[in-house]
């Protein structure tokens, strides 16, 4: 059986100003606090260099008491402690135990003018008692690394003197430091394990942040504060993480809160990356590279959360406060990912904030209005809570508005989600949360002239019960893990068409990576989903060739179905991440998803390489990435297909090759090109009724390059251009010639910036170019006299393009800074020159005329006001 | 929280075009398919409405012509109307399946297509005028296929029309559509929209089951019915109707029948006014297999002025018979002729019911 225990030091001495510095006496080798600035007396204090660590008495062991021992230590002009007094007994046994461990101390001793002299100081032994950890038990003792790196403005090479850092593991501060004038730092020797990070500084923003310490290896991490008085306290770590993907878009809370456009939402963010077609606005759509909707999922947390956005895009259904950072990976992702075609977009939520205090925020604009808490659960040690509400408002508005246009609303249009999350640290190496996440849209309305007209009604709404944790399990092993219970209900009715889907999932993922030895690390974990669900659609028959056109209210379709199952689709992966020199990194990977509904096991392997061809900065790095990936046919196709058809899943194989130039310590470049071939697509027909039947005969190729210039975020300044040019072709039918595919976009272009101006003003904009969609022109036309309408004589399919699309956005904020808290106004202008911008062609009763309508935002000034505690 | 994925029907794209018309309105500046001012095919209606194994259908194409000056009381166009048909039971049983037949039809017409012999082509396959015999073969049900989903057993049949108001010509260019143009016969050059319409009829041929034409049995204006008695003088239509209830007087009209006299617009605003096809529900059949009664709507025409709506539903299959199927009609601020109102009633088994009348204002009159 092993034990926590932990020291407390405290010098203090009749001449120098003591700091409080904490160490972990299990092995542990602190050195005192040395990082304070330079004092002025000519004395300088002994530093601790070699630390003893006391045996626990077990008489206090078996009580499972704490104790603090104030020794006073007699250190010679070598450094040797030559007496050790009791100041301040304890009992039970850590006295003696404190007296002798002191007694083996070792110190750089004091000095004056230079010259070792004697010194006497005070010195607190602090005993602190923990149960053992069952993982640690067995584990082998931890060797010491150290942290060390600098502290800066954020975005800024100007160091930051006088910042405090805490080192804490289990709500116990271990170790303290001060940087130096040069804004440089250094932890000390320190035991493997996971470090709760605080650092402080006189007017910035307190940010805390996780870091791993690896058995006998040192880190640098280089941290950027960001001054209190610009804005959403967020941080931006300089450290290297490393990828295991080939490209990875990571953008900081800041530059997605603060982008303009997407009224500081951090999902909607994703739109501005390099790779992400333009879609129309509220559209819910997320095309990547060229590929169809819904092949790109949204995982938070690990989880999948599928219609990610409010009303199609209003806004994302996990509120810009609590998310730690979006990663975005257009393509060639890690195994741990599947079931994609395209991308992934994988959002953190973050950890909450240890620091003892509570916290708030409230936010509304013209769409929301948000709260939101935060701080330590009463009377549960260790444990945080962060939680939030958000609703919509936009029922008081539009309600109105649509009622002029000869429309009733059923249902009034209202979003709302809520968060509630509980989360601790067991051990130091450990982190368990618990989460509640839900949210909800409802918006049913049907025309006055019921006739003709038509009814919506759409619901989407999701409430689940996560439960994520982590662990180191040995010194090179670590575990992942997440398990979730939900309950979904989707519905889309728009006439005669009637989609309800209710589902109740259980989810668990899970990763274990295992460092084999330097250098070599195995990755391997469960991805499993087990949802049984009931699904009801209804489709109009022989819809658009000879029906009526009257409108939208003509019920009783003849094709339903009515269908309860289970949906369950487990998954395996393995990876193994090569390092055989600095410069090198492999990730060779294969996954496995058996979808039970198809009967099939898809096999993926997956590669990816990053080659560091100049190191330091500005610094070169090659990249290239080859992989499968197969995503299973969606629940509609394998409901309404024939059942004598035996659909596969879709596959898309992979490939990339490109390079990321660093141009300065602030400006990268990124360029990428890729190459992927597409088969087994679902084809959708219609067979000789008329009916839409579902096959695996597409097969597509998509080609292009991708560009990202980004100056990363400083005090004043932060923006990107990306650019992508793209084509993505397909083909449907075996035999026939490949076209372009219907969401094809050669050009796609964002510039955006985002400039601090001083006393809390920050304006930025976003421009955005984009080729225009394709359509398919009317020829002729024929009159059908039973349907009393005309029908299009189609031309080539998407032969033509729309105009293209151009758009500036723009964005002021303005934050007040008080004692207590902030309050922050911003006004994000949309559409700043109101472009009509189109997005698809409507023609008139017999296609002799057409024009395009635009389904994106008019105009828009978008106000809000946030005030955080 | 995750769920299976949605269901792709399209969600994103329809909840786009939702916004995008609660946004935008869906505004254009298109002529309403309801105005009349060019040259337009109002309805065919077949009789009897559906078809079987040797049986004949008439079919009276209902034509108007908008742009015809007659419209502004100049003379009317000469209108030219070609049929061709045969195409029974085709691939697909969707119309374009025809288009090969039809370009072995059109090969063998004459340059000037109304002048083709009839001996040029097989019988029964080729026809001109606004009257056509539709002939059902005999084995329109023995060699129509047998689908899964079909409630009933049914054969289906096409006949292709084209309309023209100068000179109807084969175009064997045409492989996707009717393979006949319509030019300007002095110059040669295609004429547009304005002077030329194509389409098609079909005629479903049920076993054992026979659709009928829906049942116009008149016309309301607001809540009093419209009297077209015929008429020599105003005289004869006075107190036809309670003008101070109806909010409409009658007169006799150019074509000797009582017309409605609509109160004179007054500061550019005219009143509307109801219409509503008088329409027998027994008209909605029962459809076999289906448990539902067949779906009926009504289309509203006209060569001035405006209505509110072009098509209104008049039997739904889930809700049953909707009384309130008229559309308001706004008359026109300033014109010197009448206007001519049409009104049809479908099923969605291609019957069909017609009936036109003039509508007059005061300052007209």
């Amino acid at each position: 059986m092993r034990f926590g225990l932990y020291a407390v030091v405290v010098f203090a001495s009749s001449w120098v100003l003591a700091l409080p510095a904490r160490a972990n006496a299990q092995g542990a080798a602190p050195r005192p606090a040395t990082a304070e600035p330079a004092s002025r007396s000519a004395v300088t204090p002994p530093e601790l260099t070699h630390f003893e660590s006391a045996p626990y008495p077990p008489e206090a062991l078996a009580a499972r008491l704490d104790a603090n021992v104030v020794l006073a230590l007699d250190i010679d002009a070598a450094g040797h402690v030559t007496n050790a007094t009791v100041s301040e007994s304890a009992g039970h046994g850590f006295d003696e135990a404190a007296q002798s461990a002191a007694l083996r101390f070792v110190f750089q001793p004091a000095r004056r003018a230079d010259q070792p002299v004697k010194s006497r100081i005070l010195y607190r032994y602090s005993f602190h008692f923990q149960p053992p950890a069952p993982a640690a038990a067995n584990a082998a003792p931890k060797r010491a690394g150290r942290v060390f790196g600098s502290v800066t403005v954020a975005g800024s090479k100007s160091p930051l003197a006088g910042a405090r850092l805490r080192f804490s593991r289990a709500e116990v501060v271990l170790v303290e430091r001060l940087t130096d004038a040069g804004g440089r730092f250094d932890s000390g020797e320190l035991p493997a394990g996971t470090y709760r990070v605080s650092i402080e500084a006189a007017g910035f923003d307190v940010v805390g942040t996780t870091e791993q310490l690896t058995d006998g290896e040192d880190s640098e991490l280089n941290y950027g504060l960001v001054p209190l008085s610009s804005s959403s306290g967020t941080i931006t770590v300089q450290g290297t993480r490393p990828t295991r993907e080939v490209t990875r878009h990571a953008v900081s809370r800041r530059e997605l809160s603060m982008s303009p456009g997407t009224s500081g939402d951090a999902l909607r963010g994703i739109e501005n990356m390099p790779g992400v077609s333009r879609t129309p606005a509220l559209s819910g759509l997320l095309v990547v590279r060229g590929n169809a909707d819904q092949t790109t999922p949204v995982f938070v947390d690990g989880l999948w959360i599928p219609n990610v956005y409010h009303f199609g895009g209003l806004s994302s259904v996990v509120p810009t406060e609590m998310l730690d950072e979006v990663n975005f990976y257009p393509g060639n992702f890690s195994v741990r990912y599947g079931r994609a075609l395209a991308g992934v977009v994988d959002a953190h939520l973050r950890e909450t904030r240890a620091d003892g205090r509570y916290h708030g925020l409230a936010q509304i604009d013209l769409i929301d209005a948000r709260v939101m808490a935060e701080g330590p659960v009463p009377g549960l040690k260790g444990w945080n809570f962060i939680g939030g509400f958000r609703r919509s408002h936009i029922d008081a508005w539009l309600g109105p508005l649509l009622n002029q246009r000869d429309t009733y609303i059923t249902a009034a249009p209202v979003y709302y989600d809520y968060q509630l999350i509980f989360d601790r640290r067991p051990t130091p190496d450990s982190y368990l949360r618990i989460g509640l996440l839900g949210f909800d849209d409802r918006f049913a309305l049907i025309n006055k002239n019921s006739a003709t007209g038509g009814k919506l009604d759409t619901i989407n709404a999701t409430i689940g019960v996560g439960v994520i944790y982590k662990a180191r399990l040995a010194p090179d092993v670590k575990l992942d893990a997440t398990v979730s219970v939900a309950r979904s209900h989707q519905r889309f009715a728009l006439s005669s068409s009637d989609v309800d889907l209710v589902a109740q999932s259980v989810i668990t993922r899970g990763e274990v990576a295992w460092r084999l030895w330097r250098g070599v690390t195995l990755r391997s974990g469960w991805d499993v989903l087990a949802s049984p669900y009931r699904a009801y659609g209804a489709f109009p028959d022989t819809a658009g060739i000879d029906a009526p056109d009257i409108g939208m209210s003509v019920s009783l379709p003849s094709n339903q179905f009515n269908r309860h199952a289970l949906f369950l689709n487990p998954a395996l992966f393995a990876e193994m991440e090569l390092r055989p020199t600095a410069r090198w990194q492999l990730v060779n990977g294969v996954r496995a998803d058996y979808t039970f509904e198809i009967g099939r096991l898809d096999v993926s392997p997956r590669m990816a390489l990053r080659y560091t061809l100049v190191p330091g900065t500005p610094s070169t790095v090659l990249k290239a990435g080859s992989g499968l990936f197969q995503q299973a046919p969606d629940l509609v196709a394998m409901i309404v297909k024939n059942p004598s058809t035996q659909l596969r899943s879709q596959r898309s194989f992979q490939n990339s090759l490109g390079v990321e130039q660093e141009l300065s310590a602030q400006v990268k470049l990124s360029v990428e090109g890729f190459y992927n071939l597409l088969d087994n697509l679902i084809s959708a027909q219609p067979n000789a009724r008329g009916v839409v039947d579902y096959n695996n005969y597409g097969k597509g190729r998509i080609i292009g390059t991708e560009l990202m210039l980004r100056y990363a975020a400083d005090e004043h300044f932060f923006g990107w251009v990306s650019y992508t040019l793209s084509r993505s072709e397909r083909t449907w039918v075996p035999g026939q010639p490949s076209r372009l595919f219907e969401l094809d976009q050669t050009h796609i272009l964002t510039a955006l910036g985002s400039y601090r101006l001083g006393r809390g003003w920050e304006l930025g904009m976003r421009f955005r170019y984009v080729t225009g969609n394709l359509y398919t022109p009317c020829r002729s036309s024929l009159f059908s006299s039973t349907g009393t309408s005309y029908v299009c004589v189609q031309g080539p399919l998407d032969s033509e393009r729309l105009p293209a699309f151009h758009q500036l956005d723009v964005r002021v904020d303005k934050r007040f800074v008080f004692a207590s808290w902030t309050l922050g106004v911003y006004l994000d202008l949309i559409n700043a020159y109101n472009r009509k911008n189109p997005d698809f062609l409507q023609s008139n009763y017999d296609f002799s005329h057409s024009q395009p309508q635009s389904a994106s935002l008019p105009i828009i000034p978008s106000l809000g006001v946030r005030g955080e505690l | 929280m995750k769920s299976p994925k949605l269901l792709s029907l399209g969600w994103a794209a329809a909840v786009l075009l939702a916004w995008a018309c609660v946004l935008s309105g869906c505004a254009n500046n298109f002529t309403p398919q309801s105005k009349i001012d060019t040259l337009r095919v109002i309805a065919v209606r077949p009789e009897p409405a559906s078809g079987a194994p040797g049986r004949t259908s008439a079919l009276e194409l209902v034509v108007a012509d908008g742009a015809s000056g007659s419209a502004d009381g100049g003379a009317a166009r000469s209108l030219q109307v070609v049929w061709l048909a045969g195409c029974h039971n085709p691939p697909t049983r969707q119309y374009f399946g025809c288009y090969p037949l039809l370009g072995q039809l059109a090969a063998r017409l004459s340059p000037r297509a109304v002048d083709t012999p009839a001996s040029s082509l097989p019988p029964s396959v080729f026809g001109t005028g606004t009257h056509y015999d539709l002939v059902v073969p005999g084995n329109i049900l023995s060699a129509a296929p047998k689908q899964a989903g079909d409630t009933i057993h049914f054969g289906v049949s096409y006949a292709f029309f084209a309309v023209c108001a100068g000179e109807l010509r084969p175009r064997l260019s045409f492989t996707d559509r009717l393979p006949i143009d319509c030019v300007d016969p002095q110059t040669g050059a295609s004429l547009g929209r304005e002077g030329f319409v194509t389409g098609f009829t079909t005629l479903y041929s049920y076993e054992g089951v026979t659709n009928s034409n829906p049942v116009l049995t008149g016309v309301h204006l607001g809540s009093t019915a419209l009297d077209t008695s015929a008429c020599r003088s105003d005289a004869d239509c006075a107190g036809l109707v309670d003008v101070a209830l109806a909010g409409f007087d009658e007169r006799c009209g150019s074509q000797g029948t009582c017309t409605p006299v609509l109160p004179a617009c007054t500061s550019g605003n005219c009143a509307k006014i109801l219409i509503t096809p008088d329409v027998d529900p027994a008209s909605a059949e029962p459809l076999p297999g289906v448990g539902a009664n067949e779906i009926l709507w009504a289309n509203y025409y006209a060569t001035a002025g405006a209505f509110e709506e072009a098509t209104e539903l008049v039997n739904d299959r889930s809700t049953g018979f909707i009384a309130d199927h008229g559309s308001y009609f706004r008359p026109p601020l300033n014109s010197d002729v009448p206007t001519t109102v049409w009104l049809t009633v479908n099923d969605e088994r291609g019957g069909a019911a017609f009936q036109s009348f003039e509508v007059w204002t005061d300052a007209q009159k």
